[in-house]
């Protein structure tokens, strides 16, 4: 309900959804009359659910200092109409948050406001008696929940579609099995759409899900542009994207921070005496390594008497990555201090590669992987690496992408992109022989 | 006789609040604290993604726990259906999250109010794992102030560790994030011993240690943030009696947690100690707790302000015991001994006035006094 707060700057981009609601609150006493005079004007613009036009009644604010207004989507006369007039009350207008029109039921209904949320997102938990209630003073209201809205899609479970680069490895599969988590409990059917990074392929599975009515998307660092997405504009489709996007084709996003994680890892590096670096990365994810860059210039800044001597080598994210990684740096006799793998798979290939050339981790090189896997405490040495809290990305990319769909009020009044903090699991390949380790970060 | 006590802008019936624990991990738990009609609930630590039980993980010595489980082990969305359910009266319900980004704790805060909490306690030390909130005041203040923005109102809690209570930096980022109510202390790391036959450590991590030996810390904790800061308090640490929820309180504290106690002693003793408190207002005809806050402080002094005095140890009556030299040999100024016919006696040139003999000893028959004449037989 971003419609008073943005209303004053720029009324032509008030985004008007049915059923919104603006609250219009007199702040003293003399404007309760004025605001009862003009308030006739909103008359005008109301509606009730079947877009029916009739005449409402205003409840009288000198006794109710809360009236409503509800508009219809789309409905262009309607709307300009109402602009110069909600212009007019501009003053008596307070910024609007989500949690109000629940607020507002609730007190209408006499319950709690986590009673209402309940029949908005989990109509079966309440008493039907309750239900029928909260439902009455929704529909006297000109409100009606989403799940009504979409046609009461009890028993008919809704689709959400999450569109992963790969399926080979292991950010996807914690992606997938945190979205997973959340759509079982609320009962979402989950499809699963594997792009190869191919924007082809990703435009051909987007257009393909929305023709068999998906509820909405979550996609993972998607390679299309604003221009391209507009397909899930147009339809008013809900989606989420998971990564960092260097555009703001997505208005709901989550990723996780790695530019603070390599910054705790660097420093941590340094402590050990490591002063020479070799990041092996994957070619193909750019931002990741833009923020991985951005970290490590951070932790490097400044050092002009103690200098860090950074390499970055780019290939392809897999086992033999990390092996070719190596070899090319024994090959060129360009040993580092540290080895700085992108992933888990990379830093195997590194391990093997490492065997064979009978070079010992961390004696003659230290390893480090900037993604923890199950693995890692496996090898021996045990792999030093940046837990990256993947699963509950996924989990908190369908949570938003589920506010969106159950309840838009709530959606609203929470963040729209959220970041995910790493942390640092420091183990042995690193050149640390403390036990247990966990720094005061 | 009015019960009722303000913790910042929340109100409660009474002062004894039931702390995060295992003991406040769904409904059917919650609904049993509030069933017990305290002030207010707290319910296990909610985070993003439901943590996974580890066994064993509570450990117990004496009036002493270690506990490995930080956080609760359900998902958000469980935790929905759980709150849904609850009947809360006049009790309120305080939601404990934790997350370590700000935009997490928004989300978080916009959520467990949206499920209907009263108030909003943000762990921000627990006392192992993830302690990356914990002492950089640029990420607390980050974090606690998005969670406040996100309450719009709601009053936010920063339940705090010993060592962030006595960091002026620290305290000070948490004011000005625009948290007005500190939960203090935490529980704090520790492990539970060792097996010294097997040498090996008893716990297979470091846990957060509760119970009657950090009561102590957190009076000292209470009696700090009172004087030094402007924060409303909420006690906690080591809480086992209704005496001691009456010294937090007299110390300055707006209400008092219960934690340990509870996995101790059984839910009924949340009741108890309710009931024992205001038997205790009664009896001594004080009509409401704020009559009694704060009553301790001006009994504290800075340390450099005590002024030294003569006080020395004497027998308030013939000790008849011969079992017990626990003052003899407990003297580390030589001032106390046995004379020949075996009778306690008390050498005041030597006497300092430390005390010691007199906390320890089993009859209480020594005090300090001024001169040895006051006491004239």
């Amino acid at each position: 309900m971003l419609l008073l707060s943005s209303f004053a700057d720029k009324p032509d981009f008030i985004d008007v959804v049915k059923g919104d609601l603006l609250i219009v609150q007199p702040e003293v006493t003399e404007d309760q009359v004025d605001l009862r005079d003009r308030a006739g004007h909103f008359h005008v613009v109301e509606r009730d659910m079947a877009g029916e036009m009739h005449a409402a009644s205003l409840a009288d604010p000198a006794d109710d200092p809360v009236v409503f207004l509800s508009l219809f989507r789309g409905d262009a006369v309607l709307f300009h109409a109402a602009v110069p007039l909600l212009a007019r009350f501009q003053r008596f207008f307070q910024p609007f948050h989500g949690v109000k029109r629940h607020e507002l039921f609730a007190s209408l209904a006499g319950v709690s406001v986590a009673t209402v949320s309940r029949v908005l997102n989990h109509p079966d938990a309440v008493l039907p008696e309750t239900k029928e209630h909260i439902l009455r003073i929704m529909e006297e209201n000109n409100y009606s929940p989403s799940w009504c809205a979409r046609g009461l899609r009890l028993g008919n479970p809704g689709m959400i579609v999450l569109l992963v680069p790969s399926i080979e490895h292991t950010f996807s599969q914690m992606v997938v099995s945190g979205v997973e988590t959340i759509t079982a409990t609320k009962q979402h059917t989950l499809v699963l759409c594997v792009t190869n990074d191919e924007k082809a392929r990703e435009q051909e599975y987007l257009s393909r899900m929305i023709d068999r009515k998906a509820d909405g998307f979550i996609l993972v660092n998607s390679t299309l542009s604003g221009s391209e997405l507009s397909v899930l504009k147009a339809r008013n489709i809900p989606c989420v994207h998971i990564g960092m996007r260097q555009d703001d084709a997505f208005r709901h996003l989550c990723y996780i921070d790695h530019t603070d994680g390599v910054y705790g890892l660097m420093q941590h590096l340094v402590d050990l005496g490591h002063r020479k670096m070799t990041f092996i990365l994957n070619a193909h994810s750019k931002i990741f390594t833009a923020q991985i860059q951005t970290g490590a210039k951070l932790a490097v800044q400044g050092r002009t008497d103690d200098p860090i001597e950074i390499r970055y080598l780019l290939t392809e994210n897999s086992v033999s990555g990390g092996f070719n990684g190596l070899k090319q740096l024994i090959d060129e006799n360009d040993l580092p201090d540290v080895i700085v793998a992108g992933t888990a798979e990379m830093a195997m290939g590194v391990v093997q590669s490492a065997q064979f050339n009978r070079m010992r981790i961390p004696d003659d090189v230290a390893l480090v992987s900037l993604a923890d896997a199950p693995v890692c405490s496996v090898l021996s040495p045990q792999i030093t690496a940046i837990s990256q809290p993947v699963k509950r990305l996924g989990m908190m990319a369908a949570r938003m992408l589920f506010d969106v769909l159950e309840d838009i009020d709530v959606a609203e009044g929470l963040p729209q992109e959220i970041t995910l903090k790493t942390k640092l699991k420091i183990r042995r390949s690193c050149g640390n022989t403390k036990l247990i380790y966990d720094p005061m970060e | 006789m009015d019960t009722s006590v303000y913790l910042g802008k929340l109100h409660l019936m009474n002062p004894v609040v039931v702390g995060a624990g295992p003991w406040c991990r769904d409904a059917a738990t919650i609904q049993r604290c509030i069933d017990q009609k305290p002030g207010a609930v707290t319910t296990e630590t909610i985070t993003l993604e439901a943590n996974s039980y580890i066994s064993p993980r509570m450990y117990v010595s004496g009036q002493q726990t270690l506990n490995t489980k930080m956080f609760s082990d359900l998902h958000l969305e469980q935790w929905e259906e759980e709150l849904g359910g609850i009947q809360k009266g006049d009790c309120k319900l305080i939601c404990s999250i934790w997350g370590n980004s700000p935009s997490e704790l928004t989300y978080l805060t916009r959520k467990v109010i949206h499920m209907g909490a009263d108030a909003v306690e943000i762990s921000m030390a627990p006392p192992i794992r993830a302690r990356g909130t914990g002492m950089v005041p640029k990420i607390i203040k980050d974090c606690l102030r998005a969670a406040v923005t996100a309450a719009d109102g709601v009053p936010v809690i920063a339940k705090i560790s010993y060592e962030a209570c006595h960091s002026p930096e620290i305290m000070r980022s948490v004011r000005e994030a625009g948290v007005q109510i500190v939960t203090a202390i935490n529980g704090l790391k520790g492990l539970i011993g060792i097996d010294i036959e097997r040498q090996r450590s008893l716990m297979p991590t470091f846990g957060g240690f509760n119970g009657v030996s950090i009561h102590p810390l957190a009076l000292a904790a209470t009696a700090s943030l009172k004087q030094n800061t402007p924060f409303h308090i909420c006690s906690c640490g080591g809480t086992m009696s209704y005496e001691n929820v009456l010294e937090f309180i007299m110390l300055g504290a707006s209400c008092v947690e219960l934690a340990s106690v509870i996995q101790i002693e059984g839910y009924s003793v949340i009741s108890r100690i309710v009931g024992e408190c205001e038997d205790w207002l009664e009896r001594h005809h004080y009509s409401n707790y704020f009559e009694i806050q704060g009553s301790a402080l001006t009994s504290l002094h800075m340390f450099e302000d005590l002024k030294s005095c003569q006080l020395g140890s004497t027998l308030i009556s013939e000790c008849k015991r011969t079992d017990c030299d626990i003052c003899v040999r407990g003297c580390l100024y030589d001032g106390i001994y046995r004379d020949q016919d075996g009778r306690i006696r008390i050498d005041r040139s030597r006497c300092s006035g430390c005390g010691h003999c007199v906390a320890r000893c089993p009859d209480h028959k020594l005090s300090l006094n001024w001169e040895p004449s006051v006491v004239a037989e």
